[in-house]
């Protein structure tokens, strides 16, 4: 296929000139950054919602607003996750690891400031390769079955040592545990109902959202309210809504990075944001001069996991559009989106609607814009936030936490779930067990499980078929690899916190 | 003294908005339809555009409720245990008939008032373009050639499209291998990817990949051909006698006035016939197939038969 | 860090336990040889491994970190366990008494165990964190909230 400059040309024209549709844009993005800092209201969630308003309107106008919603709820979720340590979307789980410990450093601004620039290139870079090599990168999302995506699974799983904080011991038994929660419910082969005690809500396993509220939301507000008077306020420094050119120049290769990391994941249906996020972040330790710093608040660290997440977007959209496959959750919801506007999304799509395809290109690009201005914005109202008092902060936070938690199912078995978690959080961080490897293990351990079953199906229980194919064995070696490299880089982080210690204590 | 002001007037900002006015007969304050699936979904979709349109039969708004989870038990469960004042109504779907015989849910359709189906799809039997055979008996023929060769995707274990595969193997003879996914979607890829030999799930899920030219239908299971492929036969006409449909409808919890049933049920039965509502349905390649109350009851009751007996000769069923 | 680390472990060791054996009821798979019991298996066993290595590390005295331990006499402590029950509480009222009522009744009273006083202060956030919450799920986003005895009302 080739390239219609001129098409792109006049869908730029559409979608700017248009002002209804540009308003369309601009709604969604302030809607999606808000909803996407809003604990317990995810990016999928909100484009969810607002689908049945799109009924009856203008495709580029509906698709405009959903895309808004999508681009600004990935960045919104870094907001809340620097801020209370509350990832507002899953995507946003691994931004907690480096920005929640600068929001307490009092660099919130600074942070927020990254977290909208990388969140800005990233989002550009996977609408850039979306626009112009969507026909090469569909082809990724055919070659994965059941076997490659039990591989990428593994692959995911082999950066839980990365994010385990001092102990790896302790990190891979969270992991173990996440994994263990991620086995309650119903089996995904055979339907089996395990560990439910005969429970109906437990029927699809402990819902993820209110999981993650719990351990990161509700955990920390424990422990908030615990050292309340013990801990001095935090002095925000604001007024800064722009990254300062030197921690550009620090973040460049991580963002670069990241984003590539993150539109390949994003392009490979069922993988998300969050698994993009956390590999990125885990590459950019492995690979930065002083791992030592990461988990103290590296800026780093943030461009890497939020350029990931948002990359995620731009990729995800490329088979749907191209296939018809959404990419990751937020996806499914817009192909639902499309089908109402009675277009279905695929090849017939290329061939019969290349004017749309070309009014999506220049939608999501100028959504990207969008969330650039519209964050500017909001960065100096956000990083006010974590100055409030902490009396009149924490009472909120537990109302947005238990009302979301309600109301993603509109179920208080949910709030008690989120209770829960928030005591197991609490407990856990106290003696020193990272969360985050929970959550990864929560979102890939169903991954690896039915994917594994799966082939066993096909193959008749036999286990060479897991490495019969290339691309499988390739992540397989390379998790391993991966692995093995994150065990050396933990010595040598160990090595030289304890000649740091050494130096402090004998000057 | 502004603090003071301030605070009187969001104390009548709250006031006024929980209190709504209150009127004559029923309907008087807003109804709620239980919806058992994720919003975005196509059964949530479905349920806003119907309600979006029995709003202005009804002269009251209407509110969509997404309680999802357990397979659809959730919400299902919701729909019962909800006041039996016509004030909440619930979307019905087929997982109603097929969690009870896998022990799954401690109620069946017998705990529901049905109101009113909405649509039914048929189960087609979906493979790549370049197999080496154009129809159900073609497929058949290559299946008992090569045992253990042919994988059959579906969207859930124990789901609609799973015992649709479960009931041609069944009534053919043939030895398949039903791989579970999560969704139809995932399956619809792997197959397209070259991962599986088939897939049973509805012409809906699978139109937009056989119109782009890369899957081919060998047939649907119902009684009479598809709209949008005319051309595919049916099973039946193949010399295979299986019909199997998913189904979704609107049910109260038992017990409503029979007053109340009727005025919502004209209400919905109008919007049915809406033209935007056709056009959606259209749209969405969602086969509208209305019954009323009493027709409903019939089908369920024979649908729930169904479902057992084929649960039962495929090991779905709770022993 | 030692205690902590011996209570960490047994916990872990408990749980690969408990799994294990609920996974020794599930029905075996003969077709396809691992059935809905060897997933949980396999991790069980993964846990009370990492389980063991970490009490043998606390034996030998091997434990990393200090860990403070949880005293209830602590004034942080009995704050944190207050708004523990406050939030139960909530979660159990919710459906009864109606998203509004409790909801006040949470933000005045957490404000109040942290030590704010002032009446207007208390009453004025509390009713607007209900108000702008409720505005925002029951109204823009379209998620029906609760309102228990005030369902009658609406």
């Amino acid at each position: 296929m080739d390239f219609d400059f001129a098409l792109l040309y006049h869908s730029f024209g559409n979608v700017m000139l248009d002002w209804h549709v540009l308003l369309a844009i601009f709604i969604g993005v302030t809607g999606g950054i808000t909803i996407g800092a809003l604990p317990g209201l995810t990016a999928t969630m909100g484009v969810a919602l607002l689908v049945p308003f799109t009924f009856g309107r203008p495709p580029v106008e509906s698709l405009g607003m959903l895309l808004g919603i999508y681009c600004g709820g990935m960045y919104g979720g870094s907001i809340s996750a620097i801020l209370i340590r509350t990832p507002g979307t899953p995507a946003a789980a691994a931004t907690v690891l480096e920005g929640y410990p600068m929001g307490q450093r009092g660099e919130a601004g600074r942070a927020l400031a990254m977290a909208l620039f990388a969140s800005f290139s990233g989002g550009m870079f996977g609408a850039l390769v979306m626009t112009f090599l969507s026909p090469y990168v569909a082809g990724v999302a055919l070659e994965f079955s059941y076997v490659e995506y039990f591989a990428l699974a593994l692959f995911g799983l082999s950066v839980i040592i990365s994010i385990s904080g001092t102990s790896i011991i302790k990190g891979v038994m969270a992991g173990l545990f996440g994994l263990v929660l991620s086995t309650i419910g119903m089996d995904p082969i055979s339907g089996y109902p395990r560990f439910t005690f005969g429970v109906i809500d437990l029927m699809e396993g402990p819902s993820f959202i209110p999981t993650l509220i719990g351990l990161f939301a509700v955990a920390e507000l424990f422990s908030n309210i615990e050292k309340m008077g013990v801990t001095e306020k935090i002095k925000a420094r604001i007024g800064q809504y722009f990254p300062s050119l030197a921690d550009i120049k620090t973040s460049a290769p991580n963002i670069l990075k990241s984003s590539a990391i993150g539109t390949i994941v994003g392009a490979i249906p069922g993988a998300g944001g969050d698994i993009a996020a956390f590999v990125s972040y885990a590459e950019a330790k492995r690979s930065s001069r002083h791992p030592e710093k990461f988990g103290t608040g590296l800026i780093e660290g943030v461009a890497a996991t939020e350029s990931a997440n948002n990359a995620c977007s731009g990729g995800a959209m490329i088979p749907l559009l191209s296939l018809g496959v959404p990419g990751d959750a937020v996806t499914a919801v817009l192909l639902g989106a499309f089908i109402v506007q009675g277009l279905q999304p695929g090849p017939l799509l290329y061939k019969e609607h290349m004017d749309i395809v070309y009014n999506v290109f220049a939608a999501m690009i100028v959504a990207n814009v969008a969330m650039l201005v519209v964050g500017a914005f909001g960065v100096r109202f956000f990083a006010r936030v974590i100055g409030i008092q902490k009396e009149i902060l924490i009472p909120i936070i537990f109302v947005l936490s238990l009302c979301g938690s309600y109301a993603m199912r509109q179920n208080v078995f949910d709030v008690y779930l989120t209770i829960g978690f928030g005591v197991i959080g609490y407990l856990m961080q106290r003696y020193d067990y990272p969360l985050s490897p929970i959550l990864l293990a929560l979102i890939l351990g169903p991954m690896a499980e039915a994917n594994l079953r799966r082939s066993m199906v096909v193959s008749g229980g036999d286990w060479h078929i897991l490495v019969s194919r290339p691309i499988a064995v390739s992540l397989m070696v390379l998790g391993v690899a991966f692995m093995v490299a994150s065990v050396f880089n933990h010595k040598r982080i160990e090595k030289r916190l304890a000649e740091a210690r050494l130096a402090d204590t004998t000057p | 003294m502004k603090r003071r002001t301030m605070l009187v007037g969001i104390v009548a900002m709250v006031a006024s908005a929980f209190a709504a006015p209150a009127m004559a007969a029923f309907p008087e304050k807003p109804v709620t339809v239980i919806c058992p699936w994720a919003p975005g979904g196509g059964t949530d979709v479905l349920l806003r555009a119907l309600s979006k349109e029995a709003e202005k039969f009804l002269g009251q708004s209407i509110t969509v409720v997404n309680q999802t989870g357990g397979a659809g038990a959730i919400g299902h469960n919701a729909i019962r245990a909800a006041r039996p004042d016509g004030y909440t109504v619930g979307m019905i779907t087929f997982e109603l008939n097929s969690l009870p015989p896998q022990g799954l849910v401690p109620f069946t359709w017998k705990n529901f008032d049905p109101m009113m189906r909405i649509n039914s799809d048929p189960a087609a039997l979906t493979v790549r373009k370049d197999a080496p055979y154009n129809t159900v008996r073609g497929f058949i023929d290559y299946a008992k050639a090569h045992p253990d060769e042919i994988t059959i995707g579906n969207s859930a274990p124990g789901s609609v499209w799973h015992i649709a595969a479960g009931l041609v193997a069944d009534k053919t003879g043939i030895k398949v291998k039903h791989v579970p996914f999560d969704g139809a979607a995932p399956a619809v890829t792997s197959l397209v990817g070259g991962h599986l030999t088939a897939v049973a799930v509805s012409v809906a899920e699978v139109r937009g990949q056989v119109q782009a030219g890369n899957l081919k239908i060998l047939g649907v299971m119902s009684a009479e051909r598809d709209k949008i492929f005319p051309d595919v036969p049916t099973f039946k006409e193949q010399g295979v006698n299986v019909e199997f449909y998913t189904w979704r409808g609107l049910g109260l919890p038992k017990g409503v006035p029979p007053a109340i049933k009727t005025k919502l049920s004209d209400a919905f039965k109008k919007a049915m016939d809406a033209p935007a509502f056709k056009e959606l349905a259209a749209k969405a390649s969602l086969n509208l197939a209305y019954q009323d109350s009493a027709d409903f009851t019939k089908f369920l009751d024979q649908n729930y038969k169904d479902v057992e007996a084929v649960m039962k000769s495929i090991g779905l069923a709770k022993k | 860090m030692k205690t902590a680390d011996l209570i960490g472990g047994s916990s872990g060791i408990a749980l690969g336990a408990y799994v294990l054996y609920e996974g020794s009821k599930m029905p075996a798979d003969l077709i396809m040889k691992i059935g809905p019991s060897y997933f949980p298996d396999v991790l069980a066993i993964g846990l009370i491994f990492f389980s063991l290595i970490l009490i043998i590390y606390a034996l030998l005295g091997r434990a990393k970190g200090q860990a403070e331990a949880i005293r209830f006499k602590d004034k942080g402590i009995q704050r944190a366990l207050i708004s523990l029950l406050a939030i139960v509480a909530y979660a159990v009222l919710l459906d009864q008494l109606g998203y509004p009522i409790v909801t006040v009744l949470l933000v005045a009273g957490i404000m109040i165990l942290l030590g704010k006083r002032s009446p207007l202060q208390i009453a004025g956030v509390s009713l607007a964190t209900t108000f702008v919450v409720w505005l925002l799920f029951a109204k823009l986003l379209m998620l029906s909230m609760p309102m228990g005895i005030l369902e009658d009302l609406v």
